[in-house]
């Protein structure tokens, strides 16, 4: 892509996301360096000052002062302190005296990163997943079904009477889990499978997308999929007419 | 007219001007924005949460104050003498009781303002030093981070040369203390709304903001 | 998270046993920070465990563990950072000197699992869920013919 295109693009991006709060927030930083010691980032790399959190958002402030006028080099500098040195914590947040929202800083420059085609590999093909299954491991309805149906005969051994019901329509309580449990760890499925049961609770599973309650959308700033990913939980739950949505831990 | 009237008639009008009306515009612009553009900011919006952040932060009684109590009783203490000297100082008061508005109020005894003064003073230097000194700071800091803690001290600097004539008479500098002294403290003025000085307002609206945006969360920061 | 620990602490669910082993917990930051419930994930800790340490700035002052904002879904890239920026939470389930890691986040776990064959924290790391599920008190009617099957924990 043109340079050009690109900034422009950058602009256009940006324009309607930084608000009076990031604004604000470039322009008061006082420097006054006590987020540093409140990132582990920063602790476990020795003290590194590229690490302090308020020197983060350093790349945000460039593209907007150059006013989207960045060259690939520079995205990737921006990518690797961006993904691979802030886990969007807000730590450091807590200790600024201003209340400098650094990650929400971080979350939107990984949106623009996102807009221009850039985010990390395993994320994109985890969006890949939701839009054709609406999990992030791409698990197909079929097997969904299966993986309950097995965890159910496995734990009736165990608890005399265990159901896990799916799709019951007026349970109190719906259940969606982290799609990373039905492929990696069914086992916590039985788990809360016999909890449920021994509590008495009435609350049932979702059979269609919405059960993954994980939204790795977000960590791209990929709004879009993101809201999509909640608007199929809510409305299952809906459906069936369920009080209360309970997420795994 | 000369250069010290000036300076003490139209120039401080201008400066004063700038400085008000260039807070509260910020003030404003900050409002109608995120009015425009953060709108979950005002969705969630409960006094109970601005307030406490201020309660925890007007004073000293957050958690940062915990993690480096130093810093932060010198920080607390330069703000708090750096806005309650110059608006309750004899002289001023003086201008003010002379000048067409015949304002008048009691000034804080001369010794205390002179202390005060000298709190700024030392805490500035503090503030230098560790600016300098942290490889952190250094690293974070810009041309701008210097240049703006020398533009708020001078004014005390000044001050306290000009009150005690220091420089003593016949030189040029001491005798033209309270100008210099004057215009320093115009430029201080003026160019708070326009750099991160303006945290003087902006203070309020970020922190209330992030902890709206906390308090969403049910916790108050 | 919330809806075990209002079933543990109005009794819906009781438990036939403790943890023995000297415990501490990760909060995680969705549900921390973002969660809200600091205080009722650590009621839950402490109503699982008898020897319950807490952490230095347990609660919502904790630190991440290193494995949020995307960190573990985003696989081998991130590997090596999180391993390091990780050293901070290992250091801290260290100086708490707890066997067991109480846990209550997928995210989380996996790290601190990691963190825990990086660092030689010898520690297990566990959710919540599986912890109630074999401590729980099941009621008679529910448990078939083979009653020690709950006994192995
Ligand atoms: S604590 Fe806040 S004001 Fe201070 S350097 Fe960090 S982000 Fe900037
Ligand atoms: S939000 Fe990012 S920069 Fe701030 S403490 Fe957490 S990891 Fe560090």
């Amino acid at each position: 892509m043109e340079p050009s295109t690109r900034s422009k693009a950058i602009m256009e991006f940006l324009k309607p996301r930084v608000g009076a709060r990031v604004k604000s927030w470039l322009e008061i930083c006082t420097k006054c360096g006590q987020c540093a010691d409140t990132c582990h980032f920063y602790l476990a790399a020795d003290r590194d000052p590229k690490m302090i959190p308020a020197a983060k958002v350093k790349y945000l402030s460039e593209i907007i002062r150059r006013k989207g006028e960045v060259d690939d080099e520079f995205i990737q500098k921006a990518y690797d302190c961006i993904y691979h040195e802030c886990n969007m914590c807000r730590r450091c947040t807590q200790f600024c005296p201003f209340g400098i929202n650094i990650a929400d800083m971080i979350a939107l420059t990984r949106a623009l990163l996102f807009s221009q085609g850039v985010c990390p590999e395993a994320l994109r093909s985890a969006i890949k997943n939701y839009h054709e299954t609406g999990n992030q491991m791409g698990v197909s309805e079929e097997d969904w079904l299966d993986t309950l149906t097995w965890c159910e005969e496995e734990m009736e051994s165990e608890i005399v009477g265990l159901k896990i019901p799916v799709d019951k329509v007026g349970a109190e309580i719906m259940y969606t889990i982290n799609a990373r449990e039905a492929k990696f760890y069914p086992q916590d499925i039985q788990e809360v499978a016999k909890i449920m049961h021994v509590a008495g609770a009435s609350w049932t599973v979702p059979s269609k997308r919405g059960w993954d309650d994980t939204n790795l959308s977000m960590f791209v700033g990929d709004l879009k999929t993101s809201r999509t990913l909640v608007e199929n939980t809510f409305a299952r739950a809906t459906e069936l007419g369920a009080k209360k949505v309970a997420i795994t831990e | 007219m000369d250069v010290l009237a000036l300076a003490e008639g139209p120039l401080l009008w201008i400066s004063l001007g700038v400085f008000a009306v260039g807070l509260v515009t910020r003030a404003a612009l900050f409002l109608v924005e995120s009015r425009e553009k953060d709108k979950i900011f005002w969705q969630h919006f409960k006094w109970k949460w601005v307030l406490a952040t201020m309660a925890k932060w007007l004073v000293p009684a957050n958690r940062t104050v915990a993690k480096d109590p130093v810093f932060c009783a010198l920080a607390y203490a330069f703000h708090f003498c750096l806005i309650v000297a110059p608006i309750w100082c004899l002289p001023h008061i003086i201008y003010w009781e002379t000048s067409r508005l015949a304002w008048s109020f009691t000034a804080l005894p001369d010794g205390l303002a002179d202390w005060m003064t000298l709190a700024v003073l030392a805490i500035a230097v503090y503030l230098l030093i560790r600016r300098l000194s942290s490889p952190d700071l250094r690293y974070l800091s810009t041309a701008s981070d210097y240049v703006l803690l020398v533009i708020t001290a001078l004014p005390f600097l000044t001050a306290y040369l000009s009150v005690h004539q220091s420089l003593g008479t016949g030189n040029l500098l001491g005798d033209n203390m309270q100008l210099i002294h004057i215009l320093t403290g115009e430029l201080m003025l003026v160019v708070v709304p326009f750099t991160k000085l303006s945290h003087a307002v902006l203070f309020f609206f970020s922190r209330a903001a992030t902890a709206v945006e906390f308090g969403r969360r049910e916790y108050s920061i | 998270m919330e809806l075990f620990h209002d079933y543990l602490d109005q009794g819906i669910i009781k438990l036939s046993k403790k943890v023995t082993e000297p415990t501490t917990l990760q909060d995680p930051c969705n549900v921390v920070r973002s969660g809200g419930l600091a205080a009722k994930n650590r009621h839950v800790a402490e109503m699982l465990s008898e020897d319950f340490r807490p952490m230095d700035n347990q609660g919502n002052y904790n630190y991440c563990c290193g494995g949020g904002g995307g960190a573990i879904p985003m696989g081998g890239e991130m590997r090596k950072q999180r391993m390091k920026c990780g050293k901070i939470k290992a250091e801290q389930i260290r100086a708490t000197g707890a066997k067991i890691v109480l846990v209550p986040c997928h995210n989380c776990i996996d790290q601190i699992r990691d963190l825990n064959k990086e660092y030689d924290l010898g520690i297990k790391a566990v959710h919540f869920k599986e912890i109630i599920a074999h401590n729980m008190i099941v009621p008679e009617h529910m448990i078939p013919k083979e009653e020690d099957e709950e006994e192995k924990a």
